[in-house]
């Protein structure tokens, strides 16, 4: 394109503004200064309900550096952005492996469509769900081992050790579905004639993935990572009602992340703790935690757009 | 082009402010922000009492169904100046969000008040155990309750005679009773460790029993430590020790990674031979009992030298709130009162078969023992002693933990009071 | 340190697989099979059949509880969202795309950071902003903090589409004499036109799941959307515990998900792909 001509930079001038700033307007309005108000509230003492506010400046800032339950918080935020990252980026290159090697393309549609599905479905739903499926006694998962002969495996899914990994298997199932489409479809953009010399010069399909398809799908995977980053920071139905928190009791302290801990302080669940300035310093943490990793991915994360 | 755009924007926004379909309740308008979902037995009886309140004395009613979420959208009514007039939800949920953040009026008058169609006053007909825990010395009370819950240890009687269990009073004879239960392949209590509604029960509990009503509150709010260092919490500590199962192992097999179903259907099923449980337990397992299922409930029991009352019972009331910027202030109180009339508690047991505040009126067959002793109760105790509304983050952050930690074994009960003492200070030194 | 990654055999990935969906497939089988049992059934066992195809369940939750016009609600709103939602980041996506000029990035990395921010942060600001635009507990201020808040996200990848259509094409419709504004219009947009309905039903999906924007932005039941209905659903039914009826709820509410998503799975799958798959 020609950045340089006088002329085009007229000509365009008109959509960029019709299209930019409408829209940017309303993102700042409606997101940003609300978001700016947050960052105020945090500066006080404050319940929510009325506007009596006690002004403390960083105090909520300096308290969540010393807060136990909030660092607990963020170190499961992360765990659940690199254990769950690996995790599901993992699975879904795998899928994406034998998925694309499928012969019948109807086949490989149905499948795509099988491992979206729970995306589709309410998270309050879901973790309910979950939560019969992993029951000790009656659960599903247990049950179906002790049929099968494996009762050694059946353990307690729900208690102290494995919860945080109960709740990463229901993200990593809801996940997979939803990355692999963009993975499969990455995949679709390859020439085939690239496969075809490999073939030639007698690569395996193993090969064939590792060597042409991963480093030609690197965008869409640094995208999925980005994605990942994002969401598992935010994520909030599920947690919130996964295991004891589907009745009225608070999220596990092992598998709640910041988002969750955001509501439990503000608001509450049945505690009525209801600091929301606290909560707001909170939220503006994450938003920080948040923005770095993006940073830290994109830089990290060697990535070229390749043409054909 | 960028005008035409500019017209379609301004178009859609104005569109938008005149098609936009406020409700805002009218002057003389009684609203009620609830804690009931629509279909739900107790929003039915509400609503009935409500439609005839409206009737009879001639105002509108908004009855707005929110469901147990509504004290947290409540801000967003308040903060926003639209009128609330009614609130409800358990008395601790109130005192802790609403009365800390001195948001609700005092209801001592509307005790005063004679209940509409009948000849005695608020304060007469109702059971002042339902809610006297929440009554401050200079006699206000900010929540007048419609409903009572209590706790205690719920047990199937038909399995009782069966296996000629006795219903037991204090410690030794619960030791007893886990132990009979054992020897028949029972698991002597279910319990949930992951749920923290369970966890804080038989802490509280103890605490209340050993050293009395308002000990555990005392000292969560003593910022020096210094009441944890009574030798009387070690005491509570091994009690608490000998439930799990690094003590005398009295609960059930997977409580660590049980949650919420799971303890009170394994109970319910016949696999654990108790349940401690508010009195909504009933109703809520009713639909899994088998049809020999015989509801009843027995008292945590009493400590040899404990210095709480042995006949005190737990009071977990739920009830309305006035909102102290309510346009409507008399309207609601008026309201208060009339809900208060037999009939309608009449058909709170029946509808609902939770227990009523009110004199005089049976509760449903599974709910008799509990009801028998908040009867014979001389004394009640607030839910948690009263450090979930009180010290919210507290029993959060410190209560619980320690909680689970002991009732998981992995503490014992030295290590409990010595836990409780240091939390206690660090959590101060924070907050 | 060099690491060599032996061959994973197809053959154990694709058991894996198998055993991915099938699981999925059980799980929603036993969702459905739950559905008409009774609670006490439920807990039996979990491969016991009910003992009677009973429909009580059912009628129960539809009876009393308003799902169906929950759903009607969900329709409208979420229907009207998704359109604005394009209507509004289209545009924008397209000129931070492929016009570089000034600010683009600075803007691009903005909206990027704009999908990582938490409801709970903004949603009080934002009810109290709505509250003085009188658009509180109305389906017409749900539909617009439903937009407003899906924008970040569909500007991103709508962006990651546009990516991928080449310049040249806009670069020979310049060169022929073409104003932005056609370029946009009779080029980029047909081009687009599957991009972008894929887009819609992806923000479709997105929004029919939501919720707490829903808890806190309506009050009244009749305008409660389908997410809000179910939510109801399952705290009311937890509560007398009836979990039969909670799972003929969720199935009620699933099977109109499933099925809109099967019919529109074609769409569906390319929307995911924008910017990935051939345009």
């Amino acid at each position: 394109m020609n950045h340089n001509s006088e002329v085009y930079k007229q000509r365009y001038r008109k959509l960029i503004l019709t299209a930019t700033i409408p829209v940017i307007g309303i993102y700042f309005v409606f997101m940003i200064f609300p978001l700016l108000q947050s960052l105020y509230y945090s500066l006080f003492n404050w319940s929510g309900f009325s506007k009596e506010m006690e002004f403390i400046a960083a105090n909520n800032y300096l308290n969540l550096a010393k807060d136990g339950i909030f660092l607990r918080t963020l170190f499961n935020s992360i765990k659940y952005v690199f254990v769950g990252g690996i995790v599901i980026i993992g699975i879904t290159l795998l899928f994406t492996y034998v998925i694309s090697n499928f012969k019948s393309r109807k086949l490989r549609d149905i499948v795509q469509m099988i491992l979206f599905v729970p995306n589709t479905i309410s998270p309050v739903a879901l973790a309910l769900l979950w939560n019969f499926v992993l029951n000790t006694r009656w659960g599903l998962l247990n049950e179906t081992l002790k049929t099968l002969g494996l009762g050694f495996l059946a353990k307690g899914w729900m208690g102290q050790d494995y919860i945080f990994y109960a709740a990463l298997s229901l993200l990593v199932w809801i996940n997979v579905g939803y990355f692999i489409v963009m993975y499969l479809a990455a995949v679709d953009r390859i020439p085939m004639s690239l496969y075809e010399s490999a073939e030639i010069d007698g690569a395996t399909s193993w090969n064939k993935f590792t060597k042409i398809t991963v480093p030609l799908i690197k965008d869409v995977i640094e995208t999925s990572m980005v994605l990942w980053s994002i969401f598992s920071f935010k994520i909030f139905g599920y947690l919130f009602v996964f295991g004891a928190g589907g009745a009225g009791s608070d999220p596990a302290l092992e598998i709640r992340n910041i988002a969750v801990q955001i509501y439990l302080t503000g608001f509450g669940k049945r505690t009525p703790i209801n600091k929301l300035g606290y909560a707001s310093a909170m939220a503006i943490l994450l938003l920080f935690f948040v923005a770095l990793l993006v940073y830290l991915i994109r830089k990290l994360v060697f990535t070229e757009v390749v043409e054909y | 082009m960028f005008k035409k755009i500019s017209v379609l924007v301004i178009v859609v926004l104005v569109g938008l402010l005149t098609l936009s379909n406020m409700v805002y309740a009218e002057e003389g308008e009684l609203v009620y922000w609830s804690m009931w979902e629509k279909g739900e037995p107790q929003q039915k009886v509400l609503e009935e009492a409500f439609n005839d309140f409206s009737e009879e004395f001639d105002v509108e009613v908004d009855l707005n169904w929110v469901g147990r979420d509504n004290l947290t959208t409540l801000k967003t009514r308040t903060l926003s100046e639209q009128n609330v007039d009614l609130v409800d939800k358990k008395a601790e949920e109130i005192y802790g969000a609403l009365v800390a953040n001195d948001m609700v009026k005092d209801l001592s008058n509307v005790l005063e008040m004679k209940v509409p169609n009948e000849d005695n006053t608020v304060g007469e007909v109702l059971i002042e155990e339902s809610y006297n825990a929440y009554q401050k010395e200079d006699g206000t009370v900010h929540m007048l309750p419609y409903n009572f819950i209590t706790s205690a240890f719920w047990y199937d009687k038909a399995l009782f005679r069966d296996l000629s269990i006795e219903v037991p009073e204090t410690w030794d004879e619960f030791l007893v009773m886990t132990e009979k239960m054992k020897e028949n392949d029972l698991e002597p209590v279910a319990f949930g460790l992951q749920t923290g509604v369970y966890v804080g029960y038989f802490p509280y509990l103890t605490s209340v029993r050993i050293l009395g009503e308002g000990a555990l509150n005392r000292a969560a709010g003593d910022p020096s430590g210094k009441l944890f260092e009574d030798p009387a919490w070690e005491r509570v500590g091994e009690v608490l020790y000998s439930f799990s199962k690094e003590g005398d192992n009295l609960l059930m097999e997977n409580y660590e990674s049980s949650v919420y179903p799971g303890p009170q259907m394994d109970w319910v099923m016949g696999i654990a031979g108790t349940f401690y449980c508010g009195s909504w337990i009933p109703i809520e397992t009713k639909s899994a009992a088998g049809p020999d299922f015989e509801y009843g409930s027995f008292q945590f029991p009493t400590f040899e030298g404990g210095k709480g009352d042995p006949t005190a019972v737990e009071s977990y009331p739920i009830g309305m709130s006035i909102l102290k910027n309510s346009d409507n202030v008399e309207l609601a109180e008026k309201f208060i009162a009339f809900f208060s009339q037999e009939k309608y508690a009449e058909k709170w047991v029946e509808v609902t078969k939770n227990m009523s505040p009110r004199k005089g009126v049976e509760p449903a067959p599974e709910l008799q023992d509990a009801y028998q002793s908040l009867m014979k109760a001389e004394k009640t105790f607030r839910l948690y002693d009263g450090v979930q509304a009180d010290y919210p983050t507290w029993y959060s952050n410190v209560f619980l933990p320690i909680s689970r930690d002991v009732l998981s074994g992995n503490i014992n009960g030295k290590e409990f009071a010595e836990q409780m003492r240091i939390q206690t200070i660090k959590h101060w030194k924070q907050n | 340190m060099k690491f060599k990654l032996s061959e994973i055999p197809k053959y154990l990935i694709n058991i894996f697989l198998a055993f991915w969906i099938l699981f999925t497939i059980f799980m929603f089988g036993w969702i459905i099979m739950s559905s008409f049992k009774t609670t006490r059934e439920i807990y039996l066992g979990v491969w016991t059949l009910p003992s009677t195809f009973e429909l009580t369940n059912y009628i129960n939750v539809l009876t009393e509880f308003g799902l169906l016009k929950s759903m009607v609600n969900s329709l409208i709103v979420v229907s009207t969202s998704t359109l604005l939602v394009l209507v509004l980041s289209t545009p924008i996506a397209y000129v931070l795309s492929k016009l570089k000029f000034k600010l683009s990035n600075f803007i691009t990395f903005s909206f990027v950071i704009g999908i990582g921010i938490p409801i709970q942060t903004i949603f009080i600001p934002l009810y109290l902003l709505m509250n003085n635009l009188k658009l509180t507990d109305s389906l017409i201020g749900l539909i617009w903090v439903y937009t407003v808040t899906s924008i970040p996200f569909t500007v991103y990848l709508l962006i990651n589409f546009f990516n991928t259509i080449p310049s040249s094409l806009e670069e020979a419709a310049r060169i022929d004499g073409a104003t932005a504004f056609q370029s946009f219009i009779k080029i980029m947009l047909p081009l687009a036109r599957s991009g972008l309905i894929s887009a819609g039903i992806f923000v479709f999906v997105m929004l029919w799941k939501e919720f707490i924007l829903a808890l806190v932005f309506i009050g009244t039941e009749s305008k409660q959307p389908i997410s809000l209905g179910l939510y109801s659903l399952i705290t009311k039914l937890t509560y007398t515990g009836d979990w039969g009826g909670l799972f003929a709820g969720v199935v009620l509410v699933i099977i109109p998900s499933v099925i809109f998503y099967s019919i529109l799975a074609r769409k569906f799958i390319a929307g995911l792909t924008m910017g990935i798959g051939k345009s």
